[in-house]
């Protein structure tokens, strides 16, 4: 894996407070998902990435500059969503959109074309000429996700992005955050509490707790069963193809939707199952190897994490 | 690609100097400075007062050189209108009448700090007390911080890049008008080789622009760091002004009073309560750059208290502008 962001040993103290404990990590291409809850540092390890804050202990680099030393190269080459709704005052959308971009240094002219391009591709229309104090939060993310993108970073940190979304904003955020990691090639490091935007848009996931990195790992890896399982999804009523499916000796669970989920079933399964239905006249929408939820593996992660030190 | 392709593209430019990043910041500053009516008002009126001392250049310039013909005596009506017109003590203008030619270097200069302290000095504080409050303030109230350090840019280039806002205006409401007074009287002379005499001039009102601009604008920064709220450092700013001046000059005309001294925009009484008031602090050390009148004794002193003034509201627009990162 190309390591973009690599971290070793990373502590911050804030006086008495131990924000990150020994964090070590390494994140590539892709999406990675920084999950954690409240208080678990992920805003202080963003900061120590941009080189807002010194860290207390240890060492890392971002795109292959080191940490503290290289901070105005790290922040040329990121962009930074941050979570809090911050602004300039008195500007348009446009404004600090382009005002961002120069800062980042693209010239004054350069800066107010990609300006209009980027908001163009964040779907903001005519609001982009109202000034940003007036915007909805809707619109306020939109303007702050453009501003992190102007000057075309490569990697992209985003602290809760689809926060304060409508359902149909948050889709199109998510589908914006896919095009920039899938067609454009950028690291998205997605910091977010939303799980089920981690678990759709996410290629890699890194669980903080308590200041101290828990999890890591590939969004494939840990969301794979310990056995082979499969989901049923199916046009009618379940009973009478789960009771086929006891009797061909397995454990069937029905979910609240209806999925029948199957553990510990193989190829012996899948080859079975489609003759089980025709019998039990249901038919199969869907047949999918099940994955463990991201939110089990999240609360399981965070509470092994207080019962540990308890 | 389309150009009609609405997508994500990349781009491919090559990026300003990083240096001059603060630039940027500035250019925001004076534009986002602009909306306010009140201060394009100011800004306009700080070129009248250079009509009235343009004239006076011209009336004394026109009198030294029938004085020089022979047409004029010591005493005349032209005279005694332009003894009226000067802005000076009797006795300075004694002398001066005595041999206008001779007093030419030493009237100029005069004039040109009168001009430089009084009337523009006064719209200054004007201007920076509705230029600076928000240039902090705002930033705090809509936490921008983040949006500006998450960029390439130092703690130091932001600040500078908030002081440029008030040095740009500044320098339009004093400096410039100062040098343009200077050129103007200078053509309007019968003879250019009154550049000789006051060549050293111009020099004088850029050193004064920084006495007055760097402790100025450091206390502004300071006061718009503090608050959140533009109306309080507004406020703080126009008290720091006007209660400091009016106790001063309450100070000087008591002692006036009770040590018999007259009064006047040249004679000042060398007192350490001069540093109630920073407009008289400045002005006593403007004085010492344009080295006219009396009372430039305490000069180091008033120095050492502007460095430090400027030194400690440094340090807290500094400590205030990295408290959101240390969060």
């Amino acid at each position: 894996m190309d390591v973009l962001v690599r971290t070793q040993g990373l502590t911050k103290d804030f006086r008495r407070l131990r924000a990150l404990d020994d964090v070590s990590l390494e994140i590539g291409p892709g999406v990675t998902g920084l999950l954690g809850p409240n208080g678990a540092g992920k805003t202080t390890l963003i900061k120590i990435l941009l080189g807002l804050l010194r860290e207390s202990a240890g060492t890392g680099e971002v795109l292959g500059r080191r940490l503290g030393r290289e901070a105005r190269a790290i922040r040329s080459a990121v962009g930074y969503m941050p979570e809090d709704d911050c602004y300039i005052d008195g500007l348009s959308g446009v404004e600090m959109v382009a005002f961002s971009a120069e800062l980042a240094g693209l010239p004054p002219i350069e800066a107010l074309r990609r300006s209009h391009e980027i908001l163009d591709f964040c779907g903001a229309e005519q609001e982009r000429y109202r000034q940003v104090s007036t915007y909805s939060s809707g619109m306020r993310q939109k303007v702050k996700f453009a501003q992190a993108i102007v000057h075309d970073p490569r990697l992209l940190i985003l602290d809760e992005p689809t926060a304060g979304l409508d359902p149909e904003e948050r889709r199109d955020m998510l589908q914006r955050i896919q095009i920039l990691a899938r067609r454009s090639g950028k690291a998205v490091i997605l910091s977010t509490h939303i799980l089920p935007d981690v678990q759709t848009s996410c290629d890699w996931v890194v669980i903080l707790s308590r200041g101290r990195v828990r999890l890591a790992g590939g969004m494939e890896e840990l969301t794979r069963p310990a056995s082979p399982s499969y989901e049923v999804r199916l046009a009618g009523p379940p009973e009478a193809l789960v009771e086929r499916i006891r009797r061909a000796g397995y454990a069937p669970e029905v979910g609240f939707d209806g999925t029948v989920t199957v553990p510990d079933a193989g190829e012996a399964f899948t080859q079975g199952v489609w003759s089980w239905a025709r019998e039990a006249g249901a038919a199969i929408r869907k047949l999918t190897p099940a994955r463990n939820s991201l939110e089990e593996i999240f609360l399981e992660t965070v509470r092994g994490d207080e019962h540990a030190d308890s | 690609m389309p150009i009609h392709d609405l997508g994500y593209r990349a781009w491919k430019g090559r990026p300003t100097p990083a240096l001059l990043r603060w630039c940027v910041i500035a250019e925001n500053g004076i534009a986002l400075a602009w909306q306010n009516r009140w201060l394009r008002r100011v800004a306009l009126v700080a070129w009248l007062p250079m009509l009235y001392f343009g004239i006076t250049f011209f009336a004394y310039e026109a009198y030294v050189e029938q004085w020089v013909g022979g047409q004029l005596g010591a005493r005349g009506p032209w005279t005694e209108i332009l003894r009226n017109f000067l802005p000076l003590p009797r006795d300075l203008l004694d002398r001066i009448f005595g041999d206008p030619l001779e007093a030419r270097s030493r009237l100029w200069t005069m004039l040109l700090f009168l001009f430089f302290r009084f009337p523009q000095a006064g719209l200054l504080a004007v201007a920076v007390g509705l230029i600076a409050p928000p240039l902090i303030a705002r930033d705090i109230r809509s936490r921008a911080f983040i949006l500006y350090f998450s960029r390439p840019i130092t703690r130091i280039e932001y600040v500078l890049g908030k002081a440029s806002v008030i040095w740009a205006y500044s320098i339009w409401i004093t400096t410039l008008p100062a040098l343009a007074l200077y050129v103007l009287a200078v053509l309007l002379s019968p003879s250019l080789s009154v550049v000789l005499d006051t060549w050293d001039l111009p020099l004088r009102v850029i050193g004064a622009t920084a006495v007055l601009l760097v402790p100025t604008t450091c206390v502004a920064l300071m006061l718009s760091s503090l608050v959140t709220e533009t109306r309080y450092a507004t406020f703080c700013w126009f008290t720091l002004w006007i209660l400091g001046g009016v106790a001063f000059l309450l100070y000087q005309r008591l002692h006036g009073v009770f040590h018999g001294r007259g009064g006047g925009l040249l004679a000042e009484t060398d007192t350490y309560w001069v540093l109630i008031s920073l407009f008289d602090t400045l002005g006593r050390v403007q004085k010492w750059v344009f080295s006219v009148g009396e009372g430039t004794g305490m000069i180091l002193p008033l120095f050492v208290y502007l460095v430090l003034v400027t030194a400690g509201s440094l340090a807290v627009v500094m400590w205030k502008v990295s408290s959101p990162m240390r969060a």
